[in-house]
């Protein structure tokens, strides 16, 4: 159980898990009320995408090897993006998160150079929905206007609607009770979120007792991210069978 | 004191100044405990969200959803976790589908045509039924044809049909027959297997593509999150293109496209030489076999030679596979060629070899569930039977044709003609959401409801191992925003035939009051009437009943060597000349169906990243040698057609194969899938596989031509700056029991070893340079 007071939340992701479905993508979109990223958006690099799996290849045919990553906003406790705020529009809350206050941000993009996990994103246009579409934008989220920054936000409408449900209920919140809607998508539960203050959450536990296989993106910046991530393990790492086939080469 | 204006602005300006200068000598307190000083939406709580319990015929192969629902409208879409099928998991195409429902396209009119020449206009609802009262009375030689359903809707499709005295046939663009006439010839069962990937040690799959979108990818997902927990379980594929399970799987191996067989001999002959099973497994398994094929014919070394596989990893396999709890499936390309019966034969036989049938982590047969007003099948009809069926059409023999959930006139080969075929048939009446190929052929247009407007039963594909039923209910009101005029596909029909039933959701309901009365309070619902039993098949999604299993008998394997085509790989010999294979693949965006959702649309593909167009992957190496770079625009030319793509080189794919995505390049549907891309399923040739009829789509040559011109391929790839090239980072790797630390210090000294190497290279190349340049 959780007590308000204390809660960090956090995230937990197995990259052995991860297939790069990108389910966990289009959840996002659905849920924050992302802007459509129609051709041109991609074609001119300006794709909006709180989450994305990054795909890594390794080796030549036929030894060859994909690796895939999700990428979102690492909610870090020393977090580049919030010094550098003129205007205090993203900052660190009591819970652990990195808040965008949407309705204070100016446009400097100043947090988004100084993001070196590239998980901040401007709203060049004002963004828009055919009529028919906007049936099913989710009002729990801000529709944000053209000049502003956005991120992952670990889904708060969810941590806030969750929050107050259980206090409705006069009950402590459970772990496993709120999940982000990445984590919702996963169908292989590769991503786990929870708060990392109570020892008995799944986040918790799977922080430190896969911690042989835990890493975070960029140690070196000393960044201290609230994502954490599990190694992919390879069986044949050091077994070698690449041997190309002789007679019939591709 | 009396101030001036001059005094008063001078004290105002030092003393604004002095608040600066103070506080800047450290932040204010208040700053430090700010929150979010404004409420926004995400602060407060809007309305009460609802969720209902449902699924998704079409798409999702009875998966159990929860749709949620806030002020009347469609919000979003999960796993149901109660439903015993998918577990919670989803597909990732779920919330797609909302963005068909509330398409700015989507039809609220019905449409005809007057004549064969015309152009489709509206008319109204009440003309529209007197034609359609016309066109399917009991006079007419009528033929229904929707996707592969197993449904209530099915049940009604054909009621319909047999009333006219008619036909009722199913398609579906990649089609899986074969892979239904292999388990039959193994299993003796028209269901498909549960297999348990959940809880084996080893998987070996063929061609199917299970992790992205065999089958059931929701189910398969969350099995492959369990495999890859605790006892971490270990994945080789056998597949030439490079999809997301050969991405995600322990050993990728790529066989030259139709010789998926000979490795699975191979890996039965290492079994058997080596004894790497029980003895009387072995027996068992060659008695299927004519003396000596397994044994001698299929050593690892010869098939390295005929199928370009190493050695190495089919003993891998072989080894593997023998241990632990360990499961063989195969699907997809596999079953796609003028061979693919034999492939998917063979493959699936392995698993009498290594014992994996009826236990855990194997194979689980599952019951074949009869339920009244449930008809349909799930296996399609094979391209054998729509070249007959096609024949008839075309030389005018059927009045009326009613198709319903499958574009055929966008998924079927060009030299199935089904264009000339449709304008032979009088009456052509189709029903849709959005417009597309087929509603743009056909003479009456009936605008169609979504499955969060329609009632439906369902039994899910697979079964989960027992009897499951999935319910399908409408969480929103056909009247809703978006949906206005749309027309029940079930309903109708009963209108045209009302001694089929009085409703659709009365028929839906029969199914589940029948449960009620068969389970004896066995299952997932206990109750006390029927109301009550309904009520908790609506709550939870369906109905479901351990107990109902199929029951355990003996296997008699054929020989698969008594197959017509057994051994013939002629057709699908991929040499690496002018010509290519080709190996078209699905994405998100399925056969098209998805092609009008924005978010599937902008949903990039696994491998390439690619999205809103059709590219083809082609191996970088031999892309260089051919001067192809990315983007270049590339035609593919077959028998059958020609398209345009752009080309994607990367590392991954077989030299002389070319692989092309599904769903783009309809020539009519809506404003986000209307002139993007080319539709590959065209160009493919009619030809199949002699043994079962299956459409063999897997056997298509194309030549290559460069068109001269260069187009950006719009991919997600690119638009993030990749992060510092340090090996293992970002996605570290590490060997079992290996820790992260230990693998980010392994990376570190490569990644110096190779700085140190580059350095010294570079300064032994400039003390050169200097050398030359002081000899000139």
């Amino acid at each position: 159980m959780v007590t308000e007071e204390k809660r960090s939340w956090g995230m937990v992701i197995d990259t052995d898990k991860c297939n790069g479905c990108n389910g966990c993508v289009t959840a996002c979109q659905a849920e924050n009320n992302i802007p459509l990223n129609d051709q041109n958006k991609f074609e001119r690099g300006r794709v909006m995408s709180w989450i994305r799996i990054e795909r890594y290849w390794e080796g030549e045919f036929p030894d060859v090897k994909a690796r895939f990553i999700p990428i979102l906003c690492q909610h870090c406790a020393n977090a580049p993006c919030e010094p550098v705020c003129p205007v205090y529009a993203t900052y660190h809350n009591e819970e652990g998160l990195n808040i965008q206050v949407y309705n204070r941000c100016v446009g400097t993009r100043y947090c988004a150079n100084g993001c070196p996990y590239i998980v901040r994103f401007f709203n060049y246009w004002e963004p828009a929905w055919p009529e028919d579409l906007r049936n099913h934008l989710n009002p729990d989220v801000t529709i944000r206007s053209r000049g502003i920054m956005e991120k992952c936000s670990f889904c708060v409408q969810r941590i806030k609607r969750g929050s107050r449900n259980a206090k409705e209920e006069n009950r402590e919140l459970q772990d496993g009770e709120i999940k982000p809607a990445c984590q919702e998508a996963c169908s292989t539960n590769a991503i786990v979120f929870g708060d990392l203050n109570n020892p008995n959450s799944e986040v918790s536990k799977l922080s430190k007792s896969e911690s042989d296989r835990k890493y975070t993106l960029m140690p070196q910046l000393n960044t201290d991210p609230n994502v954490m991530y599990l190694a992919t393990i390879d069986p044949l790492k050091y077994k070698d069978l690449g041997e190309k086939a002789k007679s019939n080469e591709h | 004191m009396k101030l001036n204006r001059r005094e008063f602005l001078s004290l105002s300006g030092k003393s604004a100044a002095g608040a600066v200068i103070f506080a800047a000598c450290s932040i204010p307190e208040k700053e430090l405990i700010v929150q979010s000083p404004v409420d926004m939406p995400e602060d407060l709580v809007r309305g009460i969200d609802t969720w209902y319990a449902t699924s998704w015929n079409e798409g999702a192969s009875g998966d159990g959803i929860l749709v949620r629902v806030l002020e009347g409208r469609v919000k979003k879409i999960k796993g149901n976790p109660d439903h015993p099928v998918n577990r919670g998991a989803a597909r990732s195409n779920l919330d797609s589908a909302i963005q068909l429902h509330y398409n700015p396209d989507r039809l609220h009119d019905h449409k005809i045509r007057r004549s064969k020449k015309g152009v489709l206009s509206n008319i109204s609802k009440n003309d529209a039924n007197k034609l359609i009262s016309e066109a399917t009375s009991k006079d007419k030689k009528i033929v229904v044809v929707t996707n592969p359903t197993r449904s209530t809707e099915g049940w009604v499709s054909e009621k319909f049909a047999e009333s006219r005295g008619g036909r009722y046939l199913t398609y579906e663009a990649l089609e899986e027959s074969n892979l239904y006439e292999a388990i039959y010839d193994i299993f003796e069962t028209n269901e498909i297997p549960h297999f348990d990937i959940a809880n084996a040690d080893n998987v070996l799959s063929f061609g199917a593509n299970w992790i992205e979108n065999w089958i059931s990818p929701a189910e398969y997902g969350d099995a492959f999150g369990k495999l890859r927990s605790g006892n971490r379980g270990f994945i080789a594929h056998v597949e030439p293109r490079f999809s997301l399970t050969a991405a995600s799987s322990d050993l990728w191996v790529s066989p030259t496209p139709g010789k998926e067989a000979e490795i699975a001999l191979s890996i039965a002959n290492i079994i058997i030489k080596e004894k790497l099973v029980p003895d009387s497994q072995i027996k068992d398994f060659l008695n299927k076999f004519p003396e000596g094929k397994v044994e001698f014919g299929y050593d690892p070394h010869d098939v390295q030679t005929r199928t370009g596989v190493s050695a190495k990893k089919i003993n891998e396999i072989a080894h593997r596979i023998s241990k632990g709890n360990s499961i063989v499936i195969a699907g997809g390309s596999t079953s796609a060629y003028t061979n693919g019966k034999f492939n998917t034969y063979v493959a699936f036989s392995l698993n009498v070899l290594i014992g994996s049938i009826g236990k855990k982590g194997g194979v689980i047969l599952n019951p074949e569930i009869k339920s009244d007003y449930i008809g349909g099948d799930v296996k399609p009809n094979s391209l054998k039977d729509w070249q007959e069926e096609l024949a008839q059409w075309r030389a005018g023999y059927v009045d009326t044709v009613i198709i319903k959930g499958v574009d055929l006139a966008y998924s079927m080969p060009n030299s199935l003609d089904i264009r000339g075929a449709l304008a032979n048939v009088e009456n052509v009446i189709s029903f849709g959401n959005i417009m597309n190929e087929t509603l743009d052929a056909s003479d009456i247009i009936i605008p169609e409801t979504t499955f969060f407007e329609e009632w439906g039963s369902e039994i899910p594909n697979p079964l989960p191992g027992y009897k499951t039923i999935s319910l399908q209910q409408p969480v929103v009101v056909k009247e809703g925003p978006g949906a206005s005029g749309a027309v029940s596909y079930v309903d109708k029909l009963i209108e045209l035939e009302p001694s089929i039933g009085s409703s659709n959701k009365s028929l839906v309901k029969k199914v589940f009051e029948n449960e009620y009365g068969n389970s004896e309070n066995k299952g997932s619902i206990i109750a006390e009437n029927k109301n009550s039993f309904m009520n908790g098949v609506q709550q939870r999604g369906g109905f479901w009943n351990t107990n109902e299993i199929k029951d355990p008998k003996n296997i008699r394997l054929k020989n698969p060597f008594d197959y017509s085509n057994g051994n013939s790989f002629s057709e699908v010999d991929s040499s690496y000349g002018e010509e290519f294979h080709l190996i078209p693949f699905t994405t998100i965006l399925m056969d098209g169906k998805l092609s009008n959702s924005p978010w599937a649309q902008q949903s990039a593909d696994g491998i390439t990243t690619a999205v809103w167009q059709t590219w083809v992957e082609i191996n970088s190496n031999q892309a260089k040698e051919l001067n192809i770079k990315e983007g270049d625009i590339i035609f593919l030319k077959s028998d059958s057609g020609e398209i345009k793509c752009l080309a994607y080189p990367h590392p991954a794919v077989q030299p002389g194969t070319l692989c092309v995505p599904t769903g783009q390049g309809t020539l009519k549907g809506g404003r986000y899938s209307s002139d993007r891309g080319s539709n590959v399923l065209k160009i493919l040739s009619g030809k199949s596989d002699d043994e079962s009829g299956a459409f063999a789509w897997a056997s298509t040559k194309v030549s290559l031509k460069r068109a001269g011109g260069n187009e950006k391929l719009p991919k997600f790839e690119g638009n993030v700056e990749a992060f510092p090239a340090e090996p293992g980072v970002p996605v570290l790797v590490v060997a079992p029991g290996q820790t992260a630390h230990e693998a980010e210090e392994e990376n570190h000294h490569k990644y110096q070893e190779m700085l140190n190497f580059r350095k010294h290279h570079d300064e032994e190349n400039h003390d050169e340079n200097q050398k030359t340049e002081k000899g000139h």
